[in-house]
């Protein structure tokens, strides 16, 4: 590094003759063509070669994921370059004066002062500032484009500079080159401001993110960490020993406690471990390739081929109906079940919910609690049925308890569900408790769209103004707005606009259910009798489940229309 | 950027059996697309559905537990990883289409209990098999019948892609055209098929019949490459170079002595063949390797039968006095519009 000397004075500077004239000065683009070839035809090739076992462990690393194994490539690689192109410049520059590559250039490195060769040290720390520029994007060479002699921050620190051999009319920098230097050096500067802010900014936030993220990852693997809590509080029968950990998963599955890929991969773990198949084994793979129709369908052909007489089979059978919505054969299969057992019950309750036969779920409900595993998924379906079977009041008690002890994904789903029913024909004067417990959580409704039907229930219900803008975005579904525009005409604007809107959603096949049946309500009590009995055939081609849900209301609607209103008990929706 | 030009594309009249080459080579892959196309699509398909992959995967698995075969480490390291997820299935899935026993031993043995997957993997890969019997680059290139020696002949006339085809066409039209200008057509032809053949072989040698099959001129044309290096090999050859910047020297050429090129390409190949896991890699080094040292044979033997027998074709004229600028538009555009202005206006 050169220290500028205070009692320096032009006297004391060397002869100007032994210094090379700027007549001589190298060409920027020549010493970037000199450094392109060094680098691309010299220094490339025996790279590749050096490095070329730790590319090979580098592959193996990625392959048998040892990131040990990667890291420790990856620096052998940044290694061997930095140290072969340092090599390569010292040894060329202090021996020949000149690189490979500086030599077709006729270009050659010399002292500043004197024109001599530089010394060893000055070769080798020249050779490792060039280097340090070149990993620097080249910043550090540009210093050439704005001083007189053209000289790089290697040579401003080695007191060198590099000549051409030959005169090549040299000449001092335009100011527009300068100019470009220090646009660019202002705009890297810039660069790093922003990028040293951002990285504080992360740094700052880095804590409650690390939160975010172990919580994201505590769920993701607490799913599948469910199947093994969920062996050890499982229910016995009389015979068994221990339960069949491919069941567990499977009950859970059906419940909705864990997703498909811990079901493929118990599946699969069964598979590497036992000589035969089971019939549930095949059964588990068909709901785990549920996606993949023809698969699917070829697992459950062999779900009964394996055991004609399992608990599977049947349960195959039924699966088999549900996937061609024949639900009355569905109900015939559950009725005559020799075998039910846990997953067939969760099964059959999720079906009878389903089709609005609560009675049913209810019995099937009974027939499996106690069960510590599918507890939360129970309790959620026992305030349910309750609820249809018009104990109101000892669903809102269940449903208070539930909303106290459950985890936070089956609240929101009991929460906005019980809001959605008890809001559903008219609001009552003080919101109910479903509400109520939803307008005090902050959850985002985008991918949910029974959530999304509740929040516009605890808004409309609240008494305060309903700001439907704000509304309009909870959800990302395009229908979405048009549900909130209906609801808004509903309220006070174009009623006959309002009807359009909620035929338009209630008998498009590809909106959410959710959104459908809230059309479905809002069109009941909008349409006068006569389009009501114009379109009631239509109705009733609806799905069985939708039907079930809508006959009640309508039947309510049209006997209030007629003056007939039914006395509401105590324990009957309003 | 750096690149080998020598003396550019010459014309038909004087590199003709080039152009012969070249057209041959076009021909074949226009045949070859003509009813490949679909069948590439279908192949594709079929080869990276995910439950025939993850089926592949387990029963490769299996199968590399029940024997010792000859598959390389860092495949069986994997296998008794004891990973059971997706991905770890699908990786080995991948794998077992370069292992040749298991695609010919597997599917007659039980190795999966799973009946469901099983059926559905060996359909699949019955479909994949007569893909293969009508594909082209299995028709013409270098596979699983090593001792088929006419593929090891029509396996270099014929390419994957486009982008393969004009990666190697582009040295076979500078490199051929110079070599021929050298030692004439005929001689040309015989240099390029031996050396051809020869990197089958040494590709066969080094690496033992693939299932993937070696096709491209590029074994070839190495051979081409290294005979034209050793020949004129301290002859000038020029190199263009060019950067992307908006300067008027932003290119040029340099003369450097034509056994660079081939110290270059054979650091390349080396570097190539060396770090190339045994399960990964498309390009075939080793065929490469096996070209340009066929090639450098060929070289020494007309060097040494010349010094002999003709010692005044050993003394090139330097071909690159006249202007080669002008045969091409941008360089006749860059100096006519920029280059002269400039030097004239200072």
């Amino acid at each position: 590094m050169v220290i500028p000397d205070p009692n320096w004075s032009p006297a004391d500077a060397p002869p100007v003759a032994n210094r090379p004239t700027l007549k001589y000065t190298a060409k920027p683009i020549d010493r970037l063509a000199a450094q392109v070839f060094d680098v691309g035809v010299v220094i490339a090739p025996i790279f590749l070669l050096a490095t070329a076992r730790f590319k090979v462990m580098l592959y193996h690393g990625f392959l048998v994921e040892n990131q040990e194994e990667v890291v420790l490539a990856s620096i052998a690689h940044a290694c061997m370059g930095v140290v072969l192109f340092i090599a390569y410049h010292f040894f060329c520059n202090l021996y020949f004066q000149t690189t490979l590559g500086k030599h077709l250039f006729r270009l050659k490195v010399v002292d500043v002062w004197t024109g001599e060769p530089l010394n060893a040290w000055r070769s080798l720390g020249r050779a490792v500032v060039s280097a340090a520029s070149f990993l620097s994007f080249g910043l550090a060479f540009l210093p050439m484009l704005s001083n007189d002699r053209r000289r790089a921050l290697a040579d401003l620190c080695f007191d060198s500079e590099v000549v051409s051999r030959k005169p090549n009319n040299g000449v001092i920098p335009h100011r527009n080159e300068k100019w470009l230097v220090r646009g660019v050096y202002g705009l890297a500067t810039l660069i790093l401001l922003f990028a040293s802010l951002s990285l504080c900014r992360s740094v700052l936030s880095y804590s409650s993110n690390q939160e975010d993220l172990s919580a994201w990852f505590m769920d993701r693997a607490s799913k599948c960490e469910s199947i093994d809590e969920a062996m050890a509080q499982w229910p016995l029968g009389k015979d068994e020993h221990k339960a069949s950990r491919l069941r567990v998963s499977l009950a859970l599955y059906a419940a909705g406690i864990v997703d498909r890929k811990c079901l493929q991969s118990e599946a699969d773990n069964e598979a590497s471990f036992s000589n035969e198949p089971t019939a549930l084994y095949y059964l588990a793979q068909s709901f785990a390739h549920s996606d993949e129709t023809d698969i699917s369908d070829s697992y459950l052909k062999q779900v009964c081929d394996q055991d004609a007489q399992s608990s599977s089979c049947e349960l195959s059978q039924i699966v088999s109906a549900w996937s061609q919505e024949d639900w009355l054969r569905m109900d015939q299969a559950f009725s005559q079940m020799k075998h039910p057992d846990v997953v067939a019950a969760v099964w059959a309750i999720r079906h009878f919910m389903k089709q609005g036969q609560p009675e049913q779920a209810f019995s099937w409900i009974k027939r499996v609690s106690p069960n510590k595993a599918l507890g939360n998924f129970l309790q959620v379906q026992r305030v349910k049925a309750l609820w249809l079977m018009n104990h109101t009041s000892e669903a809102q008690i269940g449903a208070l308890q539930a909303l106290e002890s459950l985890p936070e994904d089956w609240q929101v789903d009991l929460a906005s569900w019980m809001c959605t029913q008890e809001t559903s024909l008219e609001c009552k004067k003080d919101v109910s408790l479903s509400c109520r417990w939803l307008q005090g959580q902050k959850f985002s409704a985008q991918d949910d769209p029974s959530l999304a039907v509740a929040m516009l229930h605890v808004s409309e219900c609240s008494g305060d103004a309903v700001k439907y803008s704000e509304l309009s975005e909870i959800n990302t579904l395009s229908s979405w707005p048009l549900l909130v525009r209906l609801v808004k005409e509903q309220k006070g604007g174009d009623k006959s606009l309002a009807l359009k809107l909620a035929e338009k959603i209630a008998y498009d096949e590809n909106e959410p259910e959710d959104f459908r049946l809230e059309a479905f309500r809002r069109y009941i009590k909008l349409a006068d009798n006569r389009t009501l009995t114009r379109s009631l055939p239509e109705m009733k081609k609806l799905p069985q489940a939708m039907w079930r849900e809508l006959q009640p209301r309508l039947v309510q609607e049209l006997d209030h229309r007629s003056g007939n209103r039914m006395p509401a008990s105590e324990d009957q929706e309003p | 950027m750096i690149f080998p030009l020598l003396s550019g594309f010459l014309s038909f009249r004087r590199a003709p059996v080039t152009w012969l080459i070249f057209i041959l080579n076009a021909a074949v892959l226009m045949w070859g697309w003509s009813f490949a196309w679909s069948v590439n699509e279908r192949l594709d398909d079929l080869m990276n559905e995910e439950f025939f992959l993850q089926t592949q995967g387990h029963v490769y698995e299996n199968y590399l537990k029940e024997r010792a075969t000859l598959t390389p480490d860092v495949v069986r390291e994997l296998a008794s990883s004891g990973a059971s997820d997706t991905q770890h299935f699908r990786l080995m899935g991948h794998l077992a289409f370069r292992d040749d026993d298991f695609i010919q031993q597997a599917p007659s043995e039980h190795l999966y209990s799973d009946e469901v997957a099983v059926k559905h993997w060996k359909s699949q890969l019955l479909q994949i098999g007569d893909l293969e019997s009508v594909h082209p680059s299995f028709l013409l290139g270098v596979s699983k019948d090593p001792v088929n020696f006419g593929q090891w002949v029509t396996y270099i006339f014929s390419h994957t892609s486009g982008w393969h085809f004009f990666g190697n066409m582009l040295f076979l039209l500078i490199f051929g055209a110079a070599l021929e200008e050298v030692i004439g057509g005929l001689a040309l032809m015989v240099v390029f098929v031996m050396t051809g053949v020869f990197a089958a072989g040494f590709f066969l040698f080094v690496n033992g019949p693939t299932t993937a099959p070696l096709i491209g001129a590029s074994g070839a044309i190495s051979g081409v490459m290294a005979m034209y290096s050793v020949l004129c090999w301290n002859r000038p050859t020029r190199y263009v170079y060019w950067y992307f910047l908006p300067t008027r020297d932003s290119m040029g050429f340099v003369f450097l002595p034509a056994w660079t090129i081939l110290v270059m390409w054979l650091l390349g190949d080396l570097a190539g063949q060396l770090g190339n896991l045994e399960v990964m890699g498309g390009v075939a080094h080793a065929a490469h390797l096996g070209g340009d040292l066929a090639g450098a044979i060929c070289g020494v033997l007309v060097t040494l039968m010349w010094k002999k027998t003709a010692p005044h074709r050993l003394r090139f004229k330097d071909g690159f006095t006249h202007e080669m600028w002008r045969l091409y538009p941008f360089f006749n555009w860059y100096y006519t519009r920029i280059r002269k202005p400039a030097a004239k206006a200072s």
